[in-house]
């Protein structure tokens, strides 16, 4: 099985068609609550090797959360469970052999031989609800990860180049992801070191601020997930005892200097970008940030589905491989 | 729009599956599950693969067919820009 997995300091996207999943990246003890009517709960708790509660039941119900924002989590346990979590989400197969594709960030791809030499191999894990699981990772290519996005919008299924105008040109990437923002610039494919960077600022920060002004001015409105503050800063209004709160304001003070830092790196990077044919901006941000993105760079545009786009990337990247 | 589909169980034959069913916390998530996982792996059987040999081997015999390398059918088919394929597939390594 082909699987294309990106594991983010906030969410773990992966797909292997025509599966895909998302959850958040955390991990935390194993409770549950004593008394729940929806038992169709998003609740992932893997029985072995560890005894742990994954994404949003972990966000929810764990009295205990371990968060990684280090770069060493790729060697900890915590990038372990997360990696498990993946693929027993993907697959109910009780042995199965995987070809992974999978991403680092810019700034920390030189450590993708630890994952190299972490992942290949035999993982034998339980999830509950399902039966003892043995995986066998047999291929695992590890590559910077907002080329994920560009190869989505580049190959199709089979993992062919599809977009000749993407793979022949001077393409610059935006992934803005919950923590980090990688800046990519590819000419022909090929990746232009000195015009790729990091930047670190990300969606979570303006899911952050925006909490804490509705927690300040708004009593209640704490109790709201990351996600219903998302779809409130995408709407620019939220609902407040049964009345709309326009949230215009608030949400463009917060936007504004995460634009201007990263656009600051992209400039820096790509001048006004007049060189590249194209701007991808993808991530869990994209939609957030695009109009002020677009405001400089002209040529700008969110991929499609930007928040899966890396991992579908590296699906149809392992498509590929695996048929050459 | 919910659809309901019943279906019989032997308590002794079918044990196997009453038991894994009584550990699931949704029976039916857990069943669409199953049958997805069956249908991703495409319901071929062994049946499939010897009667799809069996009509390349006529077509052989036939001269309808004529064997081609692999590596040829794949540069045929994937009309790509060299230099371009080649960054890609290096990419990672």
């Amino acid at each position: 099985m082909n699987v294309g997995l990106d594991v983010g300091y906030s969410a773990v996207k992966a797909v292997s068609k025509p599966y895909r999943i998302s959850f958040p990246s955390v991990v935390g003890t194993p409770d549950k609550a004593r008394f729940e009517l929806n038992s169709s709960n998003r609740s992932i708790v893997l029985m072995q090797p560890d005894h742990v509660q994954v994404g949003e039941g972990a966000v929810t119900q764990s009295r205990f959360v371990r968060p990684r924002e280090d770069r060493d989590w790729i060697e900890g346990q915590e990038w372990y469970n997360l990696f498990l979590a993946a693929v027993t989400g993907l697959t109910a197969a009780k042995q199965v052999e995987l070809y992974i594709v999978t991403g680092l960030p810019v700034a920390f791809y030189s450590d993708r031989e630890t994952l190299i030499e972490r992942l290949p191999g035999d993982h034998r894990c339980q999830r509950e609800g399902q039966y003892v699981q043995e995986f066998r990772v047999t291929h695992c290519r590890v590559i910077p990860q907002p080329f994920g996005a560009l190869l989505a919008a580049t190959l199709d299924d089979d993992g062919r180049i599809t977009n000749e105008a993407l793979a022949t040109g001077a393409v610059g990437v935006i992934d803005i992801g919950g923590k980090t923002t990688n800046l990519l610039s590819v000419n022909r494919l090929s990746e232009i070191s000195r015009e790729t960077a990091s930047v670190n600022v990300g969606a979570w920060d303006v899911v952050r601020a925006v909490s804490s002004w509705l927690d300040d001015n708004y009593p209640g409105l704490e109790e709201l997930r990351p996600h219903q503050v998302t779809d409130a800063i995408i709407s620019r209004q939220v609902r407040y005892y049964g009345k709309s709160v326009d949230l215009t304001a608030v949400v463009q003070d917060t936007l504004e200097p995460l634009a201007d830092q990263v656009l600051a790196e992209a400039t820096r990077l790509w001048n006004n970008g007049a060189t590249l044919d194209a701007i991808l901006v993808s991530g869990g941000g994209a939609l957030l940030l695009s109009p002020y993105i677009g405001r400089h760079f002209r040529h700008a545009r969110v991929v499609d589905d930007p928040v899966f786009a890396n991992a579908l990337g590296f699906w149809r990247f392992g498509q590929r491989l695996t048929r050459r | 729009m919910k659809i309901t589909r019943s279906f019989t169980l032997d308590s002794e034959a079918d044990g196997d599956i009453i038991r894994w069913l009584n550990r699931q916390d949704n029976a039916s998530a857990a069943i669409r599950k199953a049958i997805r996982d069956h249908l991703e792996r495409g319901g071929v059987t062994l049946v499939d693969v010897y009667q799809a040999v069996k009509s390349l081997e006529r077509q052989l015999q036939a001269g309808g067919a004529t064997a081609v390398p692999t590596s040829a059918l794949v540069e045929e088919e994937w009309n790509e820009p060299p230099d371009a394929a080649a960054a890609l597939d290096a990419l990672g390594t």
